[in-house]
């Protein structure tokens, strides 16, 4: 088809310019729908979207793109091996940058991914994790923890 | 465009047609006509408690936020309209902050900008505003986290309460700037916030019509004596917790996070968690990602996450997916506490069991028994509904399996062994 050899232009905030496959770039669906409106024969801005997240979002798109005919598991271990590789930071530029381009699939992986990192951890241990602040006075604190004291006692 | 004008002592409804672009001016004069004598002087309002002021006479009445269609209070006495808001409680209609006390909003740090756009309909059923004349008494915050509440919105209770209480917090004067601008639009207001000029401008608009009434409730339920009393006509046992959500959505994302964000960007401190960071609806998708028991703890996190976690939505897809059916039942009630009763009482039959197979540790089967009938007469509150565990496999004694060949193997895994003790357990 010659319609997937039309080159999409991306320039991330900082700049960086990125020529994309039309079929991999249909992977956002904000950007189809800037093809359907017509809207994607020059260059498209990005303003949040970083030349370095764009990357990584471009790369798990074309590894979506050939893999169409990979199984269903095969795609599986790819994902997990893509988002393993994420520290938290860039996991958090890339639910923003997923959400604003509307990849689905990448949305739900990135968030599934914080899931996974939340489960099983002490309220202490997912401040840590995540550097919130704890902002509850004592009393507060005590109040919470004594009503939600049943989900903390997993020991068996 | 046609108005209807109400007299508010006599509650007479005239019905006058006026150019599109008639003025406040125009208006009185059109009034006038239509009276018996010429009245010495005459007041307007349009939701019959603020008067509704024109900067000059030739102000035309749409850039006051009059639309075709609406009803217009007058009232030939010139204090009819402005006893009830400012007598009080002057703070209360004061738009512009005392200067002392927000020097820093001379640049811009942040104005709360009013603009009346349209509106449909008449204010007419506005429920009453009443917190100026419930006083300063402090309130009793535990009197009603005992209540029976669903998601609770402790963002608006705390700063309420410090309204209320006279703490003198600095967040006294934003809500009361904000709900004066509440009282005194129209139905739609503009909240703009910016640090300084030339930094980016954040604006979210609020319906009024949506939120005012169920704010006000809020606020009713915070004083004790009127939640008490309101509680035995049970007509206060619930608002519409989906609303309050909705606004602390918006107001949050709209404006608390970007200007939180800026404000870090502009005095190079660190930005807040990256979790923190997230709109408010992916940090619920990842909420909606965890298992209950996680939530749970989410919730001793921090403030936010409290509020988030205790979503009633939330928590009645989680009893959907962990622990069964809940269709048949109304989508009211509380659904955590529901989880945590039909949770804690499934790890009390799984402990029963471990206990009776002398192993330290039994991971249970994650059985969610989708194919069978929801039980008809399913009464959330009464605990001993059977989840889980090895109860789920005498319905299938009794019905017929569509799947026996999937049975058999559950029959096979060497638990059922355990009816009988698990019974008199």
């Amino acid at each position: 088809m010659a319609s997937t050899l039309k080159k999409i232009i991306l320039k991330s905030c900082d700049g960086k310019i990125l020529e994309v496959e039309e079929a991999v770039a249909v992977q956002s669906q904000m950007i189809k729908n800037m093809i359907e409106d017509d809207c994607a024969n020059e260059e498209i801005p990005l303003p949040d979207i970083t030349g370095e997240i764009l990357s990584m979002i471009i790369e798990y798109c074309k590894m979506h793109v050939d893999g169409e005919n990979n199984s269903n598991n095969e795609l599986i271990a790819r994902d997990a091996d893509f988002i393993t590789r994420v520290d938290l930071n860039t996991l958090y530029y890339l639910i923003v940058a997923a959400n604003f381009l509307n990849v689905k699939s990448l949305l739900d992986l990135t968030c599934q991914r914080v899931a996974d990192i939340i489960k099983g951890k002490s309220p202490e241990e997912i401040r840590l994790t995540f550097n919130i602040k704890n902002d509850f006075t004592p009393e507060e604190e005590e109040e919470i923890r004594k009503k939600n004291a049943w989900a903390f006692d997993y020991k068996d | 465009m046609k108005l209807r004008l109400r007299n508010y002592e006599s509650k007479e409804t005239q019905r006058i047609q006026v150019t599109p672009t008639c003025s406040f001016l125009q208006l009185q004069e059109a009034l006038f006509a239509s009276l018996p004598s010429p009245p010495s002087s005459l007041c307007f309002s349009l939701n019959a408690k603020d008067p509704l002021h024109a900067p000059s006479p030739d102000t035309s009445l749409q850039s006051l936020g009059v639309a075709p269609g609406d009803l217009i209070y007058f009232s030939l006495n010139p204090n009819a309209f402005s006893a009830v808001s400012s007598a009080q409680n002057p703070q209360s209609v004061t738009l512009a902050p005392d200067p002392n006390q927000m020097q820093e909003s001379s640049n811009n740090r942040e104005t709360p900008v009013q603009e009346l756009p349209q509106f449909q309909e008449p204010i007419s059923q506005e429920p009453e505003f009443s917190q100026e004349s419930q006083g300063t008494e402090s309130m009793d915050i535990d009197d009603f986290a005992l209540s029976a509440r669903l998601s609770e919105p402790y963002f608006l209770r705390k700063v309420l309460g410090e309204e209320l209480g006279d703490s003198g917090s600095i967040h006294k004067l934003l809500t009361i700037a904000v709900h004066a601008v509440l009282l005194e639009s129209g139905q739609f207001i503009q909240v703009y916030g910016s640090l300084v000029k030339g930094s980016v401008l954040h604006k979210l608009s609020l319906d009024e019509r949506r939120f005012a009434p169920t704010l006000n409730l809020v606020w009713a339920n915070c004083d004790k004596n009127v939640a008490k009393s309101d509680k035995k006509n049970g007509s206060f046992d619930s608002y519409p917790e989906n609303e309050v959500f909705e606004f602390w959505k918006i107001v949050k994302d709209g404006l608390a996070l970007p200007l939180l964000i800026d404000l870090c960007y502009k005095t190079d401190l660190p930005l807040p968690a990256c979790l923190i960071r997230l709109p408010t609806e992916l940090k619920l998708k990842i909420l909606e990602l965890l298992p209950g028991v996680d939530i749970a703890r989410m919730e001793c996190v921090c403030s936010e996450m409290r509020y988030l976690a205790s979503n009633n939505d939330l928590w009645k897809q989680k009893f959907s997916e962990e622990l069964g059916d809940v269709s048949g039942t109304s989508g009211m009630g509380n659904w955590k506490k529901m989880f945590q009763s039909c949770w804690e009482s499934r790890k009390e039959r799984s402990r029963a069991i471990t206990r009776w197979q002398g192993y330290p540790h039994v991971d249970r089967p994650r059985y969610i028994p989708t194919w069978r009938d929801p039980n008809p007469m399913f009464q959330p509150f009464g605990v001993p509904h059977i989840v889980g565990g090895d109860y789920d496999l005498l319905p299938g004694v009794i019905m017929p399996h569509p799947h026996p060949h999937g049975f058999r193997g559950r029959r096979n895994s060497g638990l059922h062994c355990n009816l009988g003790a698990q019974r008199d357990a």
